[in-house]
């Protein structure tokens, strides 16, 4: 069953008519912690912004439908995506110093969220907190509460991060690089936290990253972003036993520690010819077809979808 | 036995002091009583989390920071005794990669000015020699003379990290200090730069002492690995050894929760006690002691010695060096 769908979701530079996501469509199923991997650029932070309609500036929806229980996202007025934001749909960060309010408490901060959305406030407010903080392993509750974000380590200002957006049990976690600036250990900690909210709350969960390892150990289906597209999507054992796309195995292959580096070729040409497969410069196959063609998301094994013309 | 050691360090203590209060200092050791070897040709990794003194170190190494006690030596002679003109003679055969880029080339110079200022400095040279120079290490870092005339903000992060590599080369130095080369950068851009720095290292016969967090990394490329923890150096090991030891609970925490992409086994998390302990409340004995599984009470008293040869060091009771 699916939770949140996502069809043909076009952003793009209002000004220039630019296109940044390019007919994005996916679903995320109801339980699942969605991946989504690419490398800067490539347009994953900027799905998640627009799912909870947070563009920057100066970007715009050309197309696309964003539907959850039944609305189209897109459609709603501004009251109304609030009511969603935060209490259904929530984000962390990759930086919870520069997304949590300095001068405010962490306490302050959450209960914030709780009045907008329950009108809850004072001692009622404090107990619920606290009872948050519990869930999300942060010692010392009723002291913790009190601290303003500078004073908490990294591990800590993730985790009250990670304690304010799910205050209001939403039913999706859209979480964007939110393990990238933590050390291993932390790191670690934080992911199983977010494991276990998974399973006990059942919570669902967008998962961005760049690092392979912690998809290819925490999410259950991934999906490849390359300059604005998805090149492709598969269950994560489907992609680690069998990556198909050039991108996906470049990917795999450059990740260091197995001394293979020296085989590897980058292919990094510039091309003269304009190609409408996405990955057609760098692509050591490069095939004919795509330069008068662009090629679709196809099913190659059950659920495992691949947008390359090798595999037609 | 004939390797010939670029840079020693010997019982450095480094302590910084933060202002906690508007009359109160309090001060902190960010590395205690280390020593290491860099030798010849070889690629020796710094491996620890963050705030455990790597880069601190890394900075002694390069003269940036004056170690409190203990001894730096460059090419056997000790930092502190050199003469100005043999100093800067030395000085441009050690160089270093920092991780930001963008901080560290000055951002109203051209590419040109940014390689031809340290060569200029140091060998008294012509202009048009030394903008020979900066073709030639643009060539050697995969760019070409297209790029003299730009400024950092013009280029990718991969390419101003090889402008970067480029400055480091231009004066032809025997060991770069690389800390965190590739961390800001994407994943198939650090495979290219990793890649890059292998073949220069057997090109031009450097040594790199590799400052990093990153466990791929590390394996990717050293010959020798040394982890810290808190200031101290609580392990080191020749990487061919990396499989057959057994090594400091500390780097086996590390290992084992260490999500690797292409093993078939999870990584485990539940051993993970607490986090990193601060250096401003250092704990007795055993650094490492309160976050031990296998820590006794002898741990939290006495500190282990670093124990071992060359190949193997470590700091623990509980393990034996051979």
């Amino acid at each position: 069953m699916s939770l949140l769908e996502i069809k043909d979701l076009t952003v793009g530079i209002k000004k220039t008519g630019e296109k940044i996501l390019k007919e994005i469509s996916f679903s995320l199923h109801y339980g699942e912690i969605l991946g989504i991997l690419g490398e800067s650029g490539s347009g994953k932070s900027l799905t998640a912004l627009s799912i909870l309609r947070l563009l920057p500036p100066g970007l715009t929806y050309f197309d696309g439908e964003i539907l959850f229980q039944g609305k189209n996202l897109l459609k709603l007025k501004e009251e109304e995506i609030n009511q969603i934001r935060g209490k259904d749909i929530s984000i962390i960060f990759q930086d919870p110093l520069s997304t949590l309010n300095p001068v405010l408490t962490i306490g302050e901060q959450i209960e914030e969220v709780l009045f907008y959305h329950f009108g809850l406030k004072g001692e009622k407010a404090r107990e619920f907190i606290i009872r948050v903080f519990k869930d999300v392993g942060i010692p010392d509750p009723e002291l913790r509460i009190k601290n303003y974000p500078h004073e908490l380590s990294g591990g800590l200002r993730q985790r009250a991060m990670i304690a304010m957006a799910i205050a209001c049990s939403p039913k999706i976690l859209i979480a964007d690089e939110p393990t990238t600036a933590l050390d291993l250990t932390i790191q670690m900690q934080v992911l199983e936290l977010l494991k276990t909210l998974n399973r006990e709350k059942t919570l669902s969960i967008i998962f961005i990253t760049h690092d392979i390892g912690i998809l290819r150990w925490f999410a259950t289906r991934i999906l490849v972003f390359y300059k604005g597209q998805i090149l492709e999507a598969a269950p994560v054992e489907s992609l680690f036993k069998r990556p198909l796309h050039p991108y996906t195995k470049l990917l795999f292959d450059s990740y260091p520690g197995k001394n293979s580096l020296s085989y590897l070729n980058f292919f990094d040409k510039a091309v003269s010819e304009e190609a409408l497969c996405n990955f057609y410069g760098r692509c050591p196959i490069a095939c004919k077809k795509s330069l008068e063609n662009a090629p679709q998301l196809i099913e190659v094994y059950p659920s495992h979808f691949v947008r390359c013309f090798l595999y037609e | 036995m004939n390797e010939e050691v670029l840079v020693e360090v010997k019982g450095v203590y480094k302590s910084y002091s933060i202002r906690t209060h508007f009359f109160k200092k309090l001060s902190f050791y960010a590395l205690l009583d280390v020593s290491l070897k860099i030798k010849k040709g070889e690629v020796l990794v710094l491996l620890g989390e963050s705030g455990c003194g790597k880069t601190t170190l890394g900075k002694i190494i390069l003269d940036l920071e004056k170690p409190e006690k203990g001894e730096v030596f460059w090419f056997g002679h000790p930092l502190n005794s050199l003469n100005r003109i043999h100093y800067k003679r030395i000085r441009p055969k050690i160089q270093a990669l920092f991780q930001d880029s963008f901080a560290s080339l000055n951002p109203r110079f051209k590419i040109k000015e940014i390689l031809t200022e340290p060569y200029l400095i140091n060998f008294n040279s012509s202009k048009r020699e030394a903008l020979m120079r900066a073709i030639e290490v643009l060539h050697q870092v995969g760019l070409n003379e297209e790029f003299l005339e730009r400024y950092p903000h013009q280029l990718s992060g991969g390419q101003r990290q090889r402008v970067a590599l480029a400055r480091a080369l231009i004066t032809e130095p025997k060991l770069i200090i690389l800390d965190e080369p590739t961390s800001a950068l994407d994943m198939t851009i650090q495979s290219q730069i990793l890649l890059l720095l292998k073949k220069l290292k057997e090109d031009k016969k450097l040594s790199y002492l590799l400052i990093t967090h990153s466990l791929p990394t590390a394996l990717e490329m050293a010959d020798r690995v040394v982890v810290m923890y808190l200031g101290r150096i609580i392990e080191t090991f020749k990487k061919d050894f990396f499989r057959k030891i057994k090594h400091h609970p500390y780097t086996e925490m590390l290992l084992k929760s260490f999500p690797d992409p292409f093993s078939d086994n999870p990584p485990e998390v539940t051993h993970i006690k607490g986090e990193p302990a601060s250096p401003l409340k250092r704990p007795s004995g055993c650094e490492f002691h309160p976050r031990c599984p296998e820590a006794d009470s002898l741990c939290s008293k006495e500190r282990p010695p670093l124990r071992g040869n060359l190949s193997y060091q470590i700091s623990c009771f509980k393990r034996n060096e051979s």
